[in-house]
């Protein structure tokens, strides 16, 4: 017979929190499936574009020579990004 | 190396993401945001960041790789040998490695990135603590640079 482990009354294992990266409210206002140039501290929009050079364009117009690439999803799409 | 979740998206469930950029010979690509995702077998990156804005790599006879994402759908992907380096969460260079990345140019996903199984994990030991929102990475020792 297999012993039972009665676990009702373990401590859940303490867990360290860890504040995320929030993004969101920055790329709020980024348009659907775009490519999208954050200034190098991500605070702030700096270029976008349908491309990658396009949206790094703009941000060196803005005066931002080290931007950070991120591509917009579009409206309500969710991610599953097995590939292989 | 920890890394906090990123959520970029509002309705967008926190991710692992790491800000890296690519280099080849005297050309380097600009910092984009990657997706650490192990259910892709190579990073896959634009093709956009292999033309002569940025890696200038001629990929004609470069080895074709043909894959599938969620839809089914194949594309092919030109891969390529091209030094990758980590950027830590406070934006400095963490590590480079010589690794093998996927350029694709019909490959369109959220954050447009991801960084997959060779040449990714294949370099780092990586733990995700999804409850705590975060992960971690650690070169393999056997090919620290």
């Amino acid at each position: 017979m297999n012993p039972v482990r009665d676990m009702s009354k373990e401590k859940p294992a303490k867990r360290e929190a860890t504040v995320i990266r929030d993004l969101s409210t920055v790329l709020k206002e980024a348009p659907a499936g775009a490519w999208v140039a954050l200034s190098a501290d991500e605070t702030r929009i700096v270029g976008t574009g349908s491309t990658m050079q396009a949206a790094a364009l703009q941000a060196q117009l803005n005066h931002e020579y080290h931007p950070v690439l991120v591509k917009m999803p579009l409206p309500g799409e969710g991610l599953a990004a097995g590939v292989r | 190396m920890r890394f906090p979740y990123t959520k970029l998206f509002l309705n967008a469930q926190p991710r692992p993401y790491l800000n890296v950029f690519l280099g080849k010979g005297f050309h380097t690509s600009d910092v984009v945001m990657a997706l650490v995702d192990s259910g892709a077998d190579y990073p896959i990156f634009p093709m956009d960041m292999a033309n002569s804005d940025y890696l200038n790599l001629d990929l004609v006879k470069a080895e074709s790789w043909n894959f599938s994402g969620t839809t089914g759908l194949m594309q092919t992907a030109k891969l390529a040998e091209v030094w990758m380096t980590i950027l830590e969460p406070n934006g400095t260079k963490l590590c480079e490695v010589l690794t093998m990345c996927a350029f694709c140019d019909t490959f369109k996903m959220s954050g447009g990135v991801l960084l997959g199984q060779i040449g990714f994990f294949s370099c780092f030991k990586t733990s995700f603590y999804q409850p705590e929102q975060h992960f971690e990475i650690e070169q393999w020792p056997a090919i620290a640079v």
